[in-house]
């Protein structure tokens, strides 16, 4: 099955892992924070809607909502309003849908992070499967310039990968929730099982210790997850950029393929790479919760500076997040291309 | 200003009155009767009334009817709810689609 090369898709290069950064791809970052800006500005407009027309004549406005003690809150979020019922839906589908649909910038920010518009290296360097990740290029060698894909190029990428990276979404998502559920329905049994011997308070701690290994199952598996979605963003480009294409289901299953094969390489290592970056990413929401504490933020300047602190830990986030997705390509790149080479000498 | 006591419930208030050039004033009603007309006399003309502004009256299960603002005049609108609800969903969106 092949397509037409669209031009702009035919000149993406791979970059090398070592030349994989998300720190050079500032512009594919802020634009995948732009895009969960939007998508969430949408999302909290029929609650805004809400508020607004039950407190915003309030010479406050819905300031009284946030007053310590939050009893005013929780009066109006606990009172028979029909349009409570028709918010929440709203919200939830629009949450729904967002989810499925920011897999489009994800996909143009992982072929962002995967090729550039030239060649930087040459190809024995990316294909070996052994190459050092770590390693510097040599530094009398002047290094050509890596430029960053064109916005509508990563764009296709990002189309082209989106059926893959929504059924990745779905396996990850269902994975998830069977494990946490998992989780719950075994630390229950601990606990009501060794109450009795043990004591409340130890089998407590005991239940609290069993739901966190399954969450920390949980969270391997999003690594996982992870590294298929590095390895689908990055198979989808290379595919577009020769012309040709596959089923998403194939390349899905590809992705997970690659994926598992470097997490039987290094899991550890991997994890431990998204691991820091999302306690950073944790620290920032409280550091956030602090200073929200502090500013207070019921209107006026203190509302917009808190409005600005929130925005600058979101975009944190979304840079740890590429970040890590960086580095999953660049984990999964040798495991690819070891293998298209073994299928190209079959 | 008229206020009205809506139940049965015979409870002192506070009742706060804020003019245009942002000057509030508190004025005591002991709340005995079903209704009362609290006489204002501000430099500029009165833009907001709010009962129990200090929300000590526990058992008021309906605080959307404590306050009023008079026509042409807007309120303060609910930009904090917009802030938190989007900083809200971007998170839970980072969560679920990550």
């Amino acid at each position: 099955m092949s397509d037409p090369i669209p031009s702009s898709v035919s000149t993406l290069a791979p970059l090398a892992p070592a030349d994989i950064s998300a720190r050079k791809r500032p512009l594919a970052v802020l634009f995948v924070f732009a895009a969960g800006l939007a998508w969430a500005l949408l999302v909290a407009s029929p609650v805004h809607a809400w508020a607004g027309r039950v407190w915003g004549a309030h010479p406050d406005g819905d300031g009284v909502l946030f007053a310590p003690g939050g009893r005013q809150l929780l009066i109006w979020l606990g009172q028979t309003d029909a349009a409570l019922p028709v918010t929440a839906r709203t919200t939830l589908l629009l949450l729904l849908v967002g989810a499925v649909l920011l897999q489009l910038p994800l996909g143009a920010l992982l072929a962002s992070l995967a090729f550039s518009r030239t060649a930087p290296v040459p190809a024995p360097a990316i294909l070996d499967p052994d190459t050092d990740l770590d390693a510097k290029p040599d530094g009398d060698e002047p290094k050509p310039r890596l430029r960053s894909p064109r916005v509508n190029t990563a764009l296709q990428v990002g189309v082209a990968a989106f059926l893959p990276l929504c059924g990745l979404l779905a396996l990850g998502t269902v994975a998830a929730i069977v494990v946490i559920g998992l989780g719950a329905i075994a630390s229950s049994a601990v606990d009501h099982g060794l109450a009795e011997r043990m004591g409340d308070a130890r089998a407590f701690t005991l239940r609290l210790v069993t739901f966190a290994l399954f969450l920390a199952i949980a969270a391997v598996i999003g690594v996982i997850v992870d590294l298929a979605r590095a390895a689908v963003g990055r198979e989808t480009g290379l595919t577009a950029a020769r012309g040709t294409s596959s089923p998403a289901w194939s390349v899905m299953l590809r992705g997970v393929r690659s994926a598992l094969s470097v997490a039987r390489r290094g899991l550890l290592r991997a994890t431990l790479a998204w691991a820091w970056r999302a306690a950073i990413g944790v620290a920032m929401l409280i550091a956030g919760y602090y200073v929200a504490q502090l500013l207070g933020g019921r209107g006026g300047s203190s509302l917009t500076i808190l409005f600005l602190v929130h925005q600058l830990i979101v975009l944190g986030r979304t840079a740890m997040r590429a970040s890590w997705l960086a580095h999953a390509i660049a984990l999964v790149a040798p495991v690819q291309d070891a293998r298209e080479q073994g299928m190209t000498k079959e | 200003m008229l206020v009205n006591r809506r139940g049965t419930l015979e409870l002192p208030v506070e009742i706060e009155l804020i003019s245009e050039d942002g000057t509030r004033v508190r004025v005591p009603w002991d709340g005995r009767s079903e209704s009362t007309r609290i006489p204002y006399s501000g430099a500029s003309a009165l833009r907001a009334v709010v009962v129990d502004p200090d929300q000590k009256v526990l058992l008021d299960q309906d605080p959307e009817n404590d306050f009023a603002t008079a026509p042409g005049h807007a309120g303060g609108g609910a930009t904090r709810t917009l802030e938190r609800a989007t900083y809200w969903s971007q998170l839970i969106l980072g969560g679920i689609a990550p």
